[in-house]
């Protein structure tokens, strides 16, 4: 059964700002406190959890000029999945980032979204309140 | 030195399984001594019906309005209040042996301490406590996790697999390759979530934590004061106690339970009488939460599945049972009876077949919210045996147990100490016990708050999926036992109804906003 959860936060900097780093996948390590690493070869990226954990991601969509990061994990549990980070910008300096998980089964759509959510909030941080 | 505290917790156990309740499947003799020694209390509720919200408010001493486990799958944070912490820093050795579930049990990045010990095969970890200071998780020195049977980060299935691999794949699977809580049936009749288990009695869970409890406490020095929470994952479902065990009780031999309606035009005449999501959960039109399987239909419940469920929950309350034996005769051994109190309570109840209707959810009657509660004060502690019937709560555990310690109450605690008997408790204004639950997954939204108070128990209902809030029950506990009545609409009871919404309304505790997220299923 497919399910979907979304989350979202409101960022006091520029979208372009926002978009270098979430636009960047070999640096989401730095904003995903679920990993530790990751590193990229050709669309192919690879995170590694804090238990050591290697999950392997197609990237699907990065476009700069939508400022959309698409991409789909791969783990023998999940029969499908769809993460997409839409980076908005408000036009007043600030910016949107809304961050869905399609997943099936659903109870994984409800995990990785939980870790999406933490993500988002690293996110923030970082940007605020080290700029 | 001080008393020693020996905190006995089981998981959705009835009320009505312990012998001291009137229970007659399983034969609790040592639990029942401790209730003949101590205090029993005959209404003590859970302030939530299910584990972690529940178990949070135990070690918080807070409604989950309060904490803000609002529901299953939401972590308790690290820095939340905790009697534990408090007695840590009192001078006292801390244990957690058994279930915690404070924090989700799937956790596939590692992101919560409970599951991260297990997986390292640490038992203690740093953290932030409530007041800012640094010391062990939760203020437990030692915690050692167990839950259901082999699955998920525990220490239980890393010795298990370390131990005896072969066993891994002997119990009842109880999550499905959706993630789901599993249909599957088995046993002898087909039961949900049932299975005759080939592990040896020595490997199941319920010795594995009696075993390790007995190792910490002999480990602990003649004067020291200690504080140790038994936790036992049992008698939760899956219902798959050891095979060589099934003998106790042959579900063959096993009545029906009274809160079980045979007729099924009647029992559902009952159902109709209830808030909607009663019916529909019971035909199959709506699964409101995640604490019963999902592709499981109540109506389908055959009279010997239930017989057999019965049975087999009743040889794991045995079995806990002479657990709890084997720690209490290592308590004396030591040295330590005359000082050590003993608390025994569970989280929730089980349906358990009342209404037609097994697992839990929210769905606010004795089966869930009646709770065996038992309190052996330290014999030195003088305090006379006795039997309490007025309204108390697991929300009261830790003013309880910091009274034992010689702490005063924190301003954090939201419950009151244990009343000794029924005078004391009339003395205290202790008159009512609230429960609450709140869910909302995937778009079913189920929002009860409840009261019990002079006998009745009132539930009303907020907007949700199935509810519009106008909805509401009412149950006379003296004349309808069984809470098949629903009186919230009679027209005589009208006054009572609105007295007892007022003191929730003025009792309830603010929600806590914005609500933590739900982070997993359980």
């Amino acid at each position: 059964m497919l399910g979907t959860v979304r989350y979202q936060i409101n960022v006091n900097r520029p979208a372009a700002e926002v978009w270098d780093l979430v636009g960047a996948p070999e640096r989401m390590s730095e904003w995903f406190p679920d990993f530790v690493s990751s590193t990229v070869e050709g669309n192919i990226r690879t995170v590694r959890t804090a238990n050591g954990i290697p999950i392997p991601e197609e990237i699907l969509v990065c476009d700069s000029i939508l400022r959309r990061f698409q991409y789909r994990l791969d783990l023998p549990v999940v029969t499908h999945h769809r993460g997409t980070i839409d980076v908005l910008d408000l036009g007043d300096e600030t910016t949107l980032i809304v961050y869905s998980t399609e997943a099936d089964p659903r109870i994984m759509a409800l995990v990785i979204g939980a870790a999406t959510a933490r993500a988002l909030r690293e996110i923030k941080r970082q940007l605020e309140e080290e700029n | 030195m001080g008393r020693k505290i020996l905190f006995i917790t089981t998981d959705q156990q009835r009320y009505d399984t312990l012998g001291c309740n009137g229970g007659v499947y399983s034969r609790t003799p040592v639990v029942d001594a401790l209730a003949a020694q101590g205090v029993r209390y005959e209404r003590a509720h859970p302030q939530s019906v299910v584990c972690m919200p529940s178990r949070s408010t135990m070690i918080t001493g807070q409604y989950p309005s309060t904490h803000g486990v609002w529901m299953n799958g939401v972590p308790l944070p690290s820095d939340a209040p905790s009697i534990v912490e408090e007695l840590k820093r009192s001078g006292y050795s801390t244990a957690l042996i058994g279930k915690a579930h404070f924090e989700p049990y799937l956790d596939p990045f590692g992101a919560y301490p409970e599951g991260r010990m297990a997986m390292a095969g640490e038992f203690s970890v740093e953290d932030r406590w409530h007041d800012g200071t640094m010391g062990p998780h939760r203020g437990f020195d030692h915690m050692q996790t167990a839950s259901h049977g082999a699955m998920g980060p525990i220490h239980y299935a890393q010795w298990l697999l370390a131990n005896h691999p072969e066993a891994m794949a002997m119990y009842y699977p109880a999550i499905d390759s959706a993630l789901e809580v599993s249909a599957a049936t088995g046993g002898d009749t087909n039961a949900v979530q049932t299975h005759n288990n080939p592990i040896p009695r020595d490997w199941y869970h319920t010795d594995w934590v009696a075993d390790q409890t007995i190792d910490w406490l002999s480990a602990r020095g003649s004067d020291e004061d200690w504080f140790c929470w038994m936790s036992f994952p049992d008698p939760h479902h899956p219902w798959d106690p050891p095979q060589s065990e099934l003998g106790r009780v042959d579900w063959h031999d096993i009545d029906l339970p009274e809160g079980y309606i045979e007729d099924a035009a009647r029992r559902e005449a009952v159902l109709s009488a209830k808030p909607r999501h009663w019916m529909d959960w019971y035909e199959g039109r709506l699964v409101s939460n995640f604490e019963a399987p999902f592709d499981w239909v109540p109506a389908t419940l055959q009279a010997d599945q239930l017989r057999e469920v019965t049975a087999k929950n009743a040889v794991e309350v045995e079995l806990i049972d002479e657990a709890i034996g084997r720690v209490m005769a290592t308590i004396e051994a030591n040295g330590w009876g005359d000082d050590v109190d003993v608390i025994f309570t569970t989280d929730h109840g089980e349906l358990g077949g009342d209404f037609g209707l097994m697992f839990k959810g929210p769905y606010h009657v004795d089966g869930l919210m009646r709770l065996p509660l038992i309190w052996r004060p330290a014999p030195s502690a003088g305090i006379d045996p006795a039997v309490v019937s007025r309204p108390v709560g697991l929300v009261d555990l830790a003013p309880t147990m910091a009274g034992i310690a010689g702490l005063a109450p924190t301003e954090w605690m939201e419950g009151k100490a244990l009343p000794v008997n029924d005078a004391d408790a009339d003395a205290r204004g202790i008159e009512r016990v609230l429960t609450e639950w709140d869910s909302e997954l995937f778009g079913v939204g189920v929002h009860l708050r409840t009261i019990c108070r002079d006998g009745f128990v009132c539930t009303v209902y907020a907007k949700g999926t199935s509810h519009n809030g106008t909805e509401g029950e009412l149950y006379d506990l003296v004349a309808d036992p069984l809470q098949q009545v629903n009186l919230f609409d009679d027209p005589a009871r009208v006054s009572l109804r609105d007295d007892l919404i007022n003191d929730l309304r003025r009792s309830q505790p603010e929600q806590t906003m914005p609500l933590f997220e739900v982070v997993a299923p359980v």
